[in-house]
């Protein structure tokens, strides 16, 4: 499992760094399907379920979007190492972008950040 | 990065106060005079304001190595020149140049000193060139305690009341090899066609700049930063003189080697 905290309204780190997943997944191929990739919004209020929806589904594996109050992504974003803050009255935010890797026993095994997205092996 | 806990921002905040107080109480309980009390009290200002860069977990890149640089090149030498030659002496335990004893031996030593700050100007920028692992175990370090007392040692060589290196042509000469790695990973930053980060370092998604943006913006930073360390490795390289005493041999002691 590979999780990422973003937001639908970031238009470089966020799409840059799904669709670097592409190139990593193509490496692996047919296990690539044990794989699943899971998007958490930063931005709730924003990113409603249809709009996830939409917006993940342009990515290659489409990672399944998950959402919930402000309160319940804000103790998410903690218990998961996150660090964001609101700019701009709300329209965008500053955060931590890393990719975390879950093995099937929901143990963390590595965090792959923005620098590795060149080296998808 | 990690954000800071209270308790370390706390006692980083701690740490400067007690330096300036240090300052403040040698200009008047030790007539150290006002140039070396206000050059000191800069450093202290430098250092906590390099916190500001640091303890924040969403700083951009160039915020934070505005603070690392704040710390390892511009503190340093400011905080050195606060120190009149006999506090150097005492903290040598011997007159410069003559070889600290003891464990001041190799907090003195200019090789140490050149070595300490080429490795961690190179391990701090560019840690993917380390295993994982070791390169994780630096990044849960204090680096701004390290990057401080980096600078610390090997700016004590340009000093010739702290320095163990005799000519000046070798004080330079070290100055100006030291500042190379550093120079290096600046401009490989600023040439970068892609973001060199660390994976273990989390890069910041920024609503405002890029990731590569930010990093030659870091770049540029690093490069200004290092321009003191590069001329006054310069002008003790061609042993031009200069005024405040720090830089002359103390009157009555021993004669520069060249």
């Amino acid at each position: 499992m590979l999780v990422y905290f973003g937001y639908g309204r970031c238009s470089d780190v966020c799409p840059t760094t799904l669709a670097a997943l592409g190139a990593v997944f193509d490496r692996l191929g047919g296990a690539g399907a044990r794989v699943v990739v899971l998007f958490v919004t930063l931005d709730p209020a924003h990113d409603t379920a249809p709009l996830l929806h939409r917006y993940l589904a342009a990515f290659r594996p489409v990672p399944v979007g998950l959402t919930g109050s402000p309160a319940q992504i804000a103790r998410a974003a903690q218990a998961w190492g996150i660090h964001w803050r609101a700019r701009q009255g709300g329209r965008f935010l500053d955060h931590s972008s890393v990719v975390t890797l879950m093995d099937p026993e929901g143990r963390l095994r590595a965090r792959y950040g923005f620098g590795q997205l060149a080296r998808p092996d | 990065m990690s954000g800071w806990s209270g308790l370390a921002s706390a006692g980083w905040l701690a740490g400067g106060l007690l330096i300036a107080g240090v300052i403040v109480a040698g200009g008047v309980l030790g007539g150290w005079g006002w140039a070396r009390v206000a050059s000191g009290l800069a450093g202290c200002v430098l250092l906590v304001l390099a916190a500001a860069g640091l303890h924040d977990p969403l700083s951009s890149m160039t915020d934070y190595i505005a603070g690392l640089m704040a710390l390892n090149q511009l503190s340093p030498p400011l905080l050195l020149l606060a120190l009149p030659a006999r506090v150097c002496d005492r903290l040598r335990g011997a007159p410069a140049p003559r070889p600290a004893p003891g464990l001041r031996g190799w907090l003195f030593d200019p090789v140490v000193a050149a070595s300490l700050f080429a490795t961690v100007s190179v391990a701090i920028s560019l840690p993917g060139l380390f295993e994982p692992a070791l390169a994780d175990a630096l990044f849960s370090a204090p680096l701004g305690l390290v990057e401080l007392a980096c600078g610390l040692l090997l700016w004590a060589q340009l000093f010739w009341p702290l320095r163990t290196i005799g000519p000046d042509w070798a004080a330079g000469g070290l100055a100006l090899a030291a500042s190379v790695p550093m120079t290096a990973v600046a401009v490989v930053w600023m040439l970068s066609p892609v973001v060199v980060y660390a994976p273990y370092l989390d890069v910041i998604c920024r609503w405002n700049i890029p990731p590569l943006a930010d990093q030659k913006w870091a770049a540029f930073v690093m490069l200004l930063a290092g321009l003191p360390l590069q001329i006054a490795g310069s002008w003790r390289l061609v042993r031009l003189p200069v005024a405040p005493d720090v830089f002359r041999a103390p009157t009555g002691g021993p004669e520069p080697l060249a």
